[in-house]
């Protein structure tokens, strides 16, 4: 079948559709200099001018519409923490973890990452892994997620080995970053801003993985059982819902390390504690928090609401900037955030 | 009213079923009445990597990721938990390092499962599932 004009079939034509779409009004502009934010967990926290430029553009200004836990609000009233915030905590966080690794690496005599600039090499493209990897959450982030996973064009790329470890949100934030159309855009920003990385190992850190296996290690802090992301969620969403979960970070950062396995280095945590509050941090946020039943109530009013639109294209459908939605297919989910009316 | 969310074909094999018959056939092969062997995530991972690679309908249910050090497939944890959670499989205390099949996974199999499969499937299970006994009980 031919898809009607305008539209890209398979996809990645949709992905770069809606990129097309985010960027359509947007009008680029290069960033004075870096810029330090704080934030209410972590503090003080520096980006350099290209990572200015990304967080300046729609892709990133688009997460403060998201919230990081949902529904969650509607029973923990202070829980309005976004995917914003998070995204940022996640590149301080993983520049932590990173600067941890290298200096028990030098202690030991082991091989240390080659270049700690934040505007070139591993750790430019570490922190913008990291800065970018929630950009393909949609509604509600993860409700939305459970929704489309089940449609075929998410399921056909699930199943290929090269992206099964991969979750829905993950595979959609592939894709953005990859998408022609962003790519274009970061390839100025890079070059105005005289940065140098590689926006393809940023998209496989993006998904867990390293072209260079024996920096393996890089994507983990990403993307692994213990990696940065948790790192922040767990505390930012426990501090949001008035949990008191700790991992103590401290501890946790003296004890992260690198080995080799099988070819790779991966990334090893010399003891067993942190890990063990990070799972017991887990445990208490699905029990208390994700699973909530208040919660699950109101996650399944919201998906009785999506499906009824998707089953009832012609009555239901509405537009945001011209685009129609009908939630058919996975990328509309990305199109629609909860400050555009719908809930 | 709401349309239902999309769901598998009644005929259609799941991977869920195709573990619960890989299991309840070496039960069989093993000629025990209580089947228990090692059930760590990392050893299934590995065994059931080897069973892919030479069964085509093990690499139809179960794809593994062709990306990081170690052979992953999640669709197999996911069986594996629901298989727990539907109470066909135990896991041991004290440590819950051996699975354990239980009686409902062999009528689960008989009743359910079984007139599903074509001969041709039903034959290639059971070869995977003698496979499988040597793996795990060696």
């Amino acid at each position: 079948m031919v898809p009607p004009e305008g539209v890209s079939d398979g996809l990645e034509g949709r992905v770069n559709d809606f990129v097309q779409w985010l960027f359509r009004d947007f009008q680029p502009s290069i960033p004075r200099g870096p810029k330090v934010i704080n934030d209410s967990l972590l503090g003080n926290q520096f980006f350099a001018r290209h990572e200015v430029a990304v967080i300046d553009s729609p892709l990133l200004q688009r997460l403060k519409r998201i919230k990081q836990t949902g529904l969650v609000f509607q029973v923990f009233p202070s829980a309005r923490h976004s995917r914003f915030e998070h995204s940022l905590g996640v590149a301080t966080l993983a520049e932590r973890c990173f600067a941890a690794i290298a200096d028990r690496a030098s202690l030991e005599g082991l091989p240390t990452p080659e270049h700690a600039a934040r505007d070139r090499g591993d750790l430019a493209e570490l922190r913008m892994a990291a800065l970018l990897h929630d950009v393909g959450h949609g509604l509600c982030s993860h409700l939305s997620e459970q929704i489309y996973q089940a449609h075929t064009d998410i399921k056909e790329f699930r199943n290929n080995p090269d992206y099964v470890r991969n979750s829905p949100g993950e595979i959609l934030s592939y894709l953005i970053v990859r998408s022609p159309k962003f790519k274009e855009w970061f390839e100025w920003v890079t070059r105005e801003c005289n940065a140098s990385l590689d926006l393809d190992v940023v998209c496989e850190i993006i998904l867990g993985r390293h072209p260079d296996h024996k920096k393996h290690y890089l994507a983990q802090i990403v993307s692994s059982p213990y990696d940065a992301d948790k790192l922040d969620y767990i505390a930012r969403d426990s501090y949001y819902c008035g949990l008191a979960l700790t991992v103590d970070l401290p501890r946790f950062y003296s004890m992260i390390s690198t080995t080799e396995f099988d070819g790779y280095r991966i990334l090893v945590l010399r003891s067993y504690v942190p890990l063990e509050q990070i799972l017991f941090s887990k445990m208490t946020l699905y029990g208390s928090v994700y699973h909530h039943h208040k919660v699950k109530c109101l996650d399944h009013m919201l998906r009785s609401l999506l499906t009824h639109i998707s089953s009832h294209p012609s009555s239901c459908s509405f537009r945001i900037r011209e685009k129609a939605i009908t939630f058919k297919e996975a990328v509309e989910f990305l199109y629609v955030t909860e400050g555009d009316g719908l809930l | 009213m709401a349309a239902p969310m999309p769901v598998s074909d009644s005929a259609e094999t799941m991977p869920d079923d195709i573990l619960a018959a890989i299991l309840t056939l070496a039960e069989r092969e093993s000629g025990q009445d209580r089947f228990r062997f090692k059930g760590h995530d990392y050893d299934l991972q590995r065994i059931f990597k080897e069973l892919a690679d030479k069964f085509p309908i093990v690499r139809k249910h179960f794809v593994f990721s062709s990306t990081g050090p170690l052979p992953y497939s999640p669709v197999l944890t996911e069986s594996v938990s629901r298989l727990q959670l539907s109470g066909l499989i135990g896991r041991e205390n004290p440590d819950f390092e051996f699975l354990f099949l239980k009686p409902s996974a062999a009528k689960y199999f008989d009743q359910e499962i079984r007139g599903r499969l074509g001969p041709a499937n039903l034959a290639e299970l059971q070869a995977t599932a003698k496979e499988f006994y040597a793996r795990v009980s060696s």
